[in-house]
């Protein structure tokens, strides 16, 4: 009967995914399992887990158009959601797209803003929003430390193993964004002697499997890293870049793609192409959050099969 | 004079490259896009709609200026032949000019959405 009761308030909880305010991971027996926030705040805590980090991603800073004229206030408001937690995160994780056009003054800004989480190591990616300046060095100059400007790192807390990626500057012509060969070596080289219970993190800002291609929605070397990621227990990947939630299990690899705090996109080939969606301004923040991740201690968190969004 | 004689023969190279095409074998090929959107004085633009460069094939004379026009809501950027040249973003409404010199097929990109793609062909 719990079993039910956990399947049941976990669909619940993705439920509250695809139209609440915001996702927290939890880490539960060495599982990582995505809970709503609005839902986390009234579930005892033993049963929550130990809050290990929130996602936050496409902020978008500079972006006014209509689809949400003020981008500033609806981070806000998710600064202020995750610093509402009762239990604060160890850490935050931004997956891209800081920026709408890469300008040194909207990551300014957006640095000012995400200062002002009282959880204080950030970790990020770049979008192909952050990487659209001329010279492709205003993202590095800022957030490239971690990576000695290459873009991809990697780093572990609480024994989880966190793995940051790039796949916004390589390409196949005409095709999706790639991870390359230098950077899948290097992930391959970053994993060897790990042992397979390690919780591991995967986190890029365009999805590490195939959603939409004719959008861009995938990377296309993505399989070469999956195959590296089988024989581990428990592996969360976790992208940006869609502006809205997809999940999909495949063995003991969980995808997950997180909302943005800027403003929606269409749901997979639903109008020209990916660009911003405008709703009534009464839904718009109903579309908009964070995901965040905890851990729990219930071996049936990983069964979430029946999870798929968007 | 001479600049206004090579204007005019320019125009009459225009005029008859689009009689041969009314004139060619298949009456419902689409119309040659290029010649008809590249000025006489030496500008020529390209425009970004729908996740699209149009045209996304464009000829045009060694010295012309091209100027992109995003009317998306997204941004876009161009990148000129790898290297050759590069915008920043181009946000809604906002231009990207550059001057071709040199004769050759160059490719065009964007960055942000690596399914578009054109060329310029200058001669
Ligand atoms: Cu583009």
């Amino acid at each position: 009967m719990s079993d039910d009761r956990t399947l049941q308030s976990r669909r619940d909880a993705l439920k509250c995914m695809a139209y609440g305010a915001g996702t927290l991971f939890t880490l539960v027996g060495g599982v990582l399992a995505p809970i709503d926030l609005a839902l986390a705040a009234g579930t005892p805590k033993e049963r929550l887990g130990k809050p290990l980090f929130v996602q936050i991603s496409d902020t978008h800073i500079g972006f006014s158009k209509e689809a949400n004229p003020d981008v500033n206030v609806t981070l806000k408001q998710t600064i202020a959601l995750v610093n509402g937690m009762v239990q604060q995160p160890a850490l935050i994780i931004h997956t891209g797209d800081i920026t709408h056009l890469s300008k040194a003054a909207e990551f300014d800004l957006a640095q000012q803003m995400l200062s002002q989480l009282r959880t204080t190591e950030l970790h990020t990616v770049p979008g192909e929003h952050d990487t659209s300046d001329a010279t492709v060095t205003e993202y590095f100059d800022r957030f490239g430390k971690a990576s000695n400007r290459k873009g991809y790192y990697s780093f572990d807390h609480s024994g989880v193993h966190f793995i940051a990626l790039i796949n916004v500057l390589e390409f196949k012509p005409g095709g999706l964004g790639i991870l390359g060969a230098e950077q899948l070596a290097w992930v391959a080289s970053d994993l060897k002697g790990r042992s397979a219970s390690t919780p591991i993190v995967v986190f890029a800002h365009m999805p590490l499997w195939t959603i939409y291609e004719p959008w861009g929605w995938g990377t296309g070397d993505a399989d070469q890293l999956t195959e590296q990621l089988r024989r581990f227990g428990s592996v969360t990947v976790l992208n940006g870049h869609i502006h809205q939630i997809v999940q999909k299990m495949e063995g003991n690899i969980t995808f997950h793609t997180a909302r943005s705090t800027a403003y929606p996109q269409p749901i997979a080939g639903q109008g020209k192409g990916p660009g911003p969606l405008k709703v009534p301004a009464d839904q718009l923040t109903k579309m908009l959050g964070v995901s965040s991740v905890s851990v729990v201690n219930h071996p049936h968190s990983l069964t979430i099969r029946d999870s798929t969004l968007g | 004079m001479i600049s206004q004689r090579s204007r005019r023969l320019s125009w009459l190279s225009v005029a008859l490259s689009v009689w041969l095409a009314s004139c060619g074998p298949s009456p419902n090929s689409p119309p040659p896009a290029s010649p008809a959107l590249a000025g006489p004085s030496g500008t020529s633009q390209i425009l970004i709609k729908d996740f699209k460069f149009i045209p996304a094939s464009l000829s045009i004379k060694a010295g012309t200026q091209v100027t992109w026009v995003n009317h998306d809501d997204e941004a876009h950027n161009v990148i000129i032949s790898d290297g050759m040249g590069r915008s920043g973003a181009i946000d809604t409404d906002e231009k990207y000019t550059f001057k071709f010199n040199k004769p050759g097929e160059y490719h065009i990109r964007c960055s942000m959405h690596h399914r578009m793609a054109g060329t310029v062909v200058v001669q």
